[in-house]
């Protein structure tokens, strides 16, 4: 019989919630430079 | 068993599976997508992310209400086709369906009621917390039916009761760090986050062909592509881990996935390739018409080992008992027969009370248990899955997530740029990408189910042994009457999809 390895287990299971987590973060940080790219291209059309 | 009566089984459970599978995806995927744009929303109290969250939530929930549908169906199948491999396995495979349910329609349907009608009702933090808790509680019931699964391709954490003649969980913990069941579920969430991505950008890029809904599509574009590359990555990983445990677990399947005939070491990856249709196993006939091969890339892949020996289908087959100890199929069938023939000398003496021919023959059984599954195939050559089937499938859902990963790269980069609106070629193939990722999603299943083919449970159970004693005509009759059910709920999907896409982002 298999012996199962339940830190290992653990260790991948624990990746789940870390790939959303990281994924929240740069999804934060690309909205809020797209942001301000559409906010300073607003600007330009105004001032043109 | 008759012989039709297994197929056409095999064909409604694979109808309803493929189907369920269509609407799965989108739900693990779109649910977290949402949640995190409701988290910008409550964050920055800007009302655009409340109206783009209200707009991707009226999709989802369409697709959630008709993806409960057909999964109810599935749980259903078990006990009405598959009755033996209920009796069987039910012990095991019950507990985690079990808690499945409860996850799905305690955890899930509570809260989407509240992130669904919620919206002026609670508190925005209180709807918030719904929404995540809709988002992890459907990817918590994807876990146990997972682990249910993972456990059907690396049966663990169990002893057969010879009494009762039926598995019985001893581990419960074995069966939920079951390597096979972990790997299985992060794959198979990550493939929904992209299945969710591809959707979210597909029809972003829609509104911006058609110059609609312009700020709030580059948004959504922005949050769904980006979420797609974490998850596309995210998905390499998982997808080499569950390629390592199936070279471990299921040599059977491994070899079938490559078209791996002859096995030997540094075995290499064909990247791309056309199977011989003439060639058979145990000839001499090339494997591929033609093929583009990486080398090594196989025994690393599976046996993290650039020098590992990887089994082809010869070897599983016919055995390599001198250099590297694998029994033949004739070897372990006609081991399994001697199981089954102790199993049944074991009940017999039991039946008679003869405690001393019972104990006798359960060693026996014992000491032949691991093959007793083998006992009831007819031929050697009946242990090795379709290989077409598993080799293309597996070769063409790597081919979609690899353009997946370029899509999303390309439609990031150029929505950071400020320059999206002009990539019309891109913009159309994200359109175009959104069936892709259904096929992809598919063609995974495909990969894990056919190839786990003739099991029901690897080395346990032959699917042949695991249906329901009813008559062939009843599985047609509702065969086809579920194809009709669930190809009009797909046509209704799409349209009232299609319907509220056109209305557009901000009616909701």
């Amino acid at each position: 019989m298999e012996t199962i390895n339940y830190t290992y287990g653990l260790l991948w299971y624990a990746s789940w919630p870390v790939a959303i987590y990281i994924s929240y973060k740069f999804i934060l940080l690309n909205i809020e430079h797209l942001e301000e790219n559409l906010e300073s291209k607003e600007q330009k059309e105004d001032k043109e | 068993m008759e012989e039709h009566l297994v197929d056409w089984s095999r064909a409604q459970f694979a109808l309803t599976a493929l189907y369920h599978w269509l609407f799965v995806p989108l739900t693990l995927g779109l649910s977290f997508i949402i949640a995190i744009m409701e988290t910008i929303y409550v964050k920055t109290g800007n009302t655009v992310w409340k109206e783009i969250s209200k707009f991707w939530m009226t999709l989802f929930a369409i697709n959630f209400a008709i993806g409960l549908a057909t999964g109810i169906i599935m749980e259903f199948e078990f006990g009405t086709n598959w009755s033996n491999y209920a009796w069987i396995v039910g012990d095991i495979f019950g507990a985690p369906l079990a808690i499945e349910g409860i996850m799905a329609f305690f955890m899930e349907s509570t809260f989407f009621a509240i992130m669904f009608f919620g919206w002026d009702k609670v508190s925005k933090k209180m709807h918030l917390l719904s929404t995540w808790l809709v988002a992890i509680g459907s990817n918590l019931s994807a876990l146990w039916i997972l682990v249910a699964n993972g456990w059907m391709q690396n049966p663990v954490g169990m002893v057969f009761n010879p009494d009762t003649a039926r598995f019985e969980m001893n581990r419960f913990f074995d069966v939920l760090f079951n390597p096979n069941a972990y790997s299985k579920f992060l794959h198979t969430v990550g493939s929904g986050y992209v299945m969710g991505a591809l959707f979210v950008v597909g029809i972003s890029a829609w509104y911006l062909l058609k110059n609609k809904e312009g700020v709030k599509a580059k948004k959504s574009m922005v949050v769904g592509a980006t979420f797609g590359l974490i998850t596309s990555i995210f998905l390499i990983f998982t997808g080499d881990e569950a390629a390592h445990q199936v070279a471990l677990n299921q040599p059977s399947k491994l070899a079938a996935m490559e078209g791996l005939y002859d096995g030997h070491r540094r075995a290499g990856i064909v990247a791309i390739g056309q199977l011989n249709p003439d060639k058979k196993i145990g000839d001499t006939q090339e494997e591929f018409l033609w093929s583009l091969e990486i080398p090594q890339a196989l025994s690393i892949l599976g046996f993290h080992d650039a020098n590992a020996f990887v089994p082809g289908i010869n070897e599983l087959v016919y055995g390599d008992t001198d250099e590297h100890h694998i029994e033949s199929a004739s070897d372990k069938i006609a081991k399994g027969k001697i199981a089954i023939e102790s199993l049944k000398a074991y009940k017999k003496a039991k039946k008679e009370a003869d405690p001393l021919a019972a104990e006798k023959s359960l060693a026996q059984f014992r000491a032949y248990e691991k093959y007793f599954g083998y006992g009831y195939l007819e031929n050697p050559e009946d242990i090795i899955p379709p290989v077409a089937l598993t080799f293309y499938s597996f070769h063409i859902m790597v081919g979609l997530g690899t353009w997946f990963f370029a899509l999303f790269f390309f439609l990031l980069y150029f929505a950071m740029v400020g320059k999206i609106e002009k990539q019309r070629m891109l913009l159309r193939l994200a359109v175009l990408s959104i069936p892709l990722g259904y096929l992809a999603g598919e063609l995974g299943w495909v990969v894990a189910e056919v190839g786990r083919q003739p099991w029901a449970i690897f080395e346990m159970l032959p699917v042949g042994m695991a249906t329901s004693q009813i008559s062939t005509t009843a599985v047609q009759t509702t065969f086809w009457l579920f194809a009709v059910i669930f190809t009009g709920l797909l046509i209704a999907e799409i349209r009232i999809m299609l319907k509220q896409i056109q209305i557009g982002m901000g009616e909701h």
